[in-house]
């Protein structure tokens, strides 16, 4: 199978939701210290739900069009439904069989969702 | 040269689609290798150094014969070979015996360019036994910078660990005259040199190198996983307490305290990894029959064409680490490309039965150091030919071509 297809591909040159908020009332950073992939969250939310989102990084294919395909998921989402999101979830997004070597890099942005989530309004 | 030693590799006659550029991770495995290991199994299968009978006494036989051809492989007595499962094995050991016998106090030199299996038990002997650990720079070009090197070198320095080729940069230091410099300002230094990459590739001589110990793996010179070779200089072999305890390391358990065995069999307790030693034997014979001199023309014909087709073809997109200089390189480069991360490459190269290494290959600290992420490696072996690099070059080329925005 040819990891590499045109959605993945079109997410990596055109991601959507690019740019850090500039007020966000959560934020995050992650790092994947074996080959460098880092991701950078910021989300707004309003009553509960998440009114914007924005974020950044630097990486592999993988792991940014998988940050653009769920950041396009999670607008008018309730907590909750985020903190309940899974591994398989964010794969299904991504659309791929990835490797045990590359899984990482598949699922990178949910860590990145979820540790924002987990921090507080400053 | 390469196709006739593509013959020795049965793999290849299994699997002719693989484009195989891994071999600093792990070479392929020679056909005699592979004879040997079964030859124990089918003929041999005892335990060595335990049995009184006539089978036994013939593994044992093939043991210490492949210990005197892992001696006459580096210009070093049997005496001083021990046996380890690797590498990271060997450092490990030394690394118990050194905690063990070392006092508190004390600084443990290790060159920035190491790979984890040195630097790791290094920091874990470091905190053990109150050590300092210090760090020594590598330059741009991939070399220890040795004025740098000499002046972290103190009477407080107790242990120097230095890498003979780097698994990123594959140069090739020649640390003779800073080992000799070292030992001026400390003669009581203990110095380890890795030497896995340097192997497969050229001739070692521990008496010029001048080192106490050296480390390497069999599966990198085409022989097994799970068996390597640590050459302990014979007063260290006597100095260093064991690390790591079992059968066949201890005389007299009812001395107090415990008498130990004198020579290698010090520092290794249990049944040996046997099949492995006996497949590690053909190797190294392999290795000497076939001569380092036409090793090291075979790779650096395929180094200078693999040099010039990457600048031709990436020019200033593609960054190779450290020296071009081939005649202090071994078939290993190290690269980015622009627009392209290392895991797309390998993944997409991997998709066409190309095998490349991406990440930090286990040297994260080098990475960290150069503010690398990552690189994407290829490494050559006795079987690599110019069509596996254009083979190569191409897929690279039609990767990078995907990945550049329109």
């Amino acid at each position: 199978m040819n990891t590499y297809q045109e959605h993945i591909l079109e997410h990596y040159h055109n991601p959507q939701n690019w740019g850090l908020l500039d007020s966000a009332t959560h934020n995050s950073t992650v790092h994947n210290p074996t080959c460098g992939d880092t991701l950078e969250f910021s989300l707004f939310f309003e009553d509960g739900i998440v009114k914007k989102v924005g974020w950044t990084g630097e990486g592999c294919a993988i792991s940014l069009a998988s940050a653009s395909l769920l950041s396009g998921e999670i607008v008018e989402k309730k907590e909750a439904d985020l903190l309940a999101l899974t591994s398989e979830d964010v794969l299904r997004l991504v659309n791929l069989t990835l490797s045990p070597g590359r899984l990482k890099c598949g699922i990178l942005s949910l860590e990145a969702l979820h540790q924002a989530l987990s921090t507080t309004k400053k | 040269m390469s196709t006739s030693y593509r013959n020795a590799f049965p793999f290849l006659r299994h699997h002719p689609e693989v484009v195989y550029l891994d071999s600093a991770a792990t070479a392929l495995k020679l056909e005699n290798v592979l004879e040997a290991e079964q030859s124990y199994s089918l003929h041999y299968s005892t335990n060595a150094s335990r049995g009184l009978y006539p089978l036994a006494e013939k593994t044992s036989a093939v043991v210490e014969e492949t210990r005197r051809v892992a001696a006459q492989f580096l210009n070093a007595r049997p005496s001083e070979i021990i046996f380890t499962r690797g590498t990271t094995d060997g450092m490990n050991m030394l690394a118990q015996s050194l905690e063990a016998t070392l006092e508190t106090g004390g600084e443990i030199c290790v060159g920035n360019d190491a790979h984890h299996s040195l630097i790791l038990p290094m920091r874990r002997l470091a905190e053990k036994n109150n050590m300092k650990m210090v760090a020594l720079p590598v330059n741009k070009e991939g070399f220890i910078d040795t004025t740098e090197a000499l002046s972290q070198i103190s009477e407080h320095t107790a242990v120097l660990v230095l890498t003979l080729v780097s698994n990123v940069f594959g140069v090739l230091h020649d640390f003779e005259t800073l080992i000799q410099k070292v030992r001026v300002i400390n003669p009581n230094i203990f110095v380890v040199l890795d030497v896995a990459q340097a192997a497969p590739h050229i001739p070692l001589n521990v008496e010029k190198l001048g080192t106490d110990a050296l480390v390497f793996s069999g599966h990198k010179l085409y022989g097994p996983t799970g068996v390597g070779i640590c050459y302990l200089k014979e007063e260290w072999s006597k100095r260093l307490e064991p690390g790591v305890f079992g059968g066949g390391m201890v005389v007299d358990t009812s001395s107090v305290p415990m008498q130990w065995q004198q020579g290698p069999e010090k520092f290794e307790a249990g049944t040996l990894p046997l099949a492995q030693i006996f497949g590690l034997k053909s190797a190294l014979e392999f290795l000497q029959d076939t001569g380092f001199e036409a090793i090291r023309k075979h790779e650096q014909e395929l180094l200078q064409y693999a040099l010039q087709k990457l600048s031709s073809v990436f020019k200033d997109d593609i960054y190779i680490l450290g020296t071009k200089n081939l005649e202090q390189k071994i078939g290993l480069l190290s690269f980015t490309l622009k627009g392209v991360h290392p895991h797309d490459i390998a993944s997409f190269l991997g998709e066409k039965n190309i095998c490349v290494r991406a990440g930090v290959h286990c040297a994260s600290f080098l990475h960290r150091a150069l503010t690398i992420p990552a690189t994407t490696r290829v490494s050559f072996g006795l079987y690599t030919t110019k069509q596996d690099i254009d083979t190569f070059v191409s897929a690279l080329t039609e990767v990078y071509s995907q990945f550049k925005k329109a």
